[in-house]
């Protein structure tokens, strides 16, 4: 009777990113891509483990129609003082992993970059930032369980 | 979605973006040309599917005052 063959493990996937550089800085920026019914956008978002929650420029909402009145409410706490904003479960995809993810979109508060914070992303992979060799490892955590 | 390529695009032409600041720009990462627009909505208007039926990135250029004035990390 042959020896029953032994499975082969599968590596996890593992997304390495560059940061980008801009005006002389170095930035966690990683491509995603949104998608709501219809309508879906491919951009860049900055990978930011101080953010407790995921805020989007308002002309990412626009492309996604979401509609003001839509929008859960939230109030959002910044260096720059509190703004109004509201949150959207949206679809998203990094790479081959998708899943829901909860965005915040605001008019009044636009940041430099589109933010990914910790809540619905970082439970989702595991993330290393090396600001040596500037580059951020993502590793989805559905792939380090199986 | 393959991404390598769309980053690998970002990284290399970020320094000749910088001149946009305060635009958004729309790329293909196969081709080497890109588009770019004050307002999103327009510029997403005009985007082409490529042979391989993806959609373009869209990403918005910072500006250097931006970038200075922003300290990144959000809280509820």
């Amino acid at each position: 009777m042959p020896a029953p063959k032994k499975k082969t493990p599968v590596p996890p996937k593992l997304y390495q990113f560059p940061y980008v550089r801009f005006h002389g800085k170095f930035y966690p920026l990683i491509p995603i891509a949104l998608s709501r019914g219809e309508q879906n956008v491919n951009t860049f978002a900055l990978l930011d483990s101080g953010a407790s929650i995921s805020v989007f420029r308002p002309e990412i909402a626009e492309a996604l129609s979401i509609p003001r009145r839509k929008r859960k409410g939230m109030r959002l706490g910044t260096a720059a003082g509190g703004v109004d904003i509201g949150v959207e479960k949206i679809r998203v995809e990094v790479g081959t992993t998708a899943f829901n993810a909860r965005i915040g979109f605001s008019h009044d508060f636009a940041a430099s970059f589109n933010i990914i914070g910790r809540e619905t992303f970082f439970n989702k992979f595991s993330i290393c930032f090396n600001e040596i060799s500037r580059t951020v490892l993502m590793v989805p955590l559905e792939d380090l369980r199986s | 979605m393959d991404i390598r390529n769309e980053t690998k695009w970002l990284c290399e032409n970020a320094r000749a973006l910088e001149k946009y600041s305060g635009q958004w720009v729309m790329f293909h990462a196969g081709q080497d040309t890109f588009q770019k627009n004050e307002s999103l909505s327009r510029l997403l208007k005009s985007a082409p599917i490529d042979t391989a039926g993806k959609r373009p990135f869209v990403f918005h250029v910072p500006s250097k005052r931006a970038l200075a004035e922003t300290v990144f990390g959000t809280t509820r």
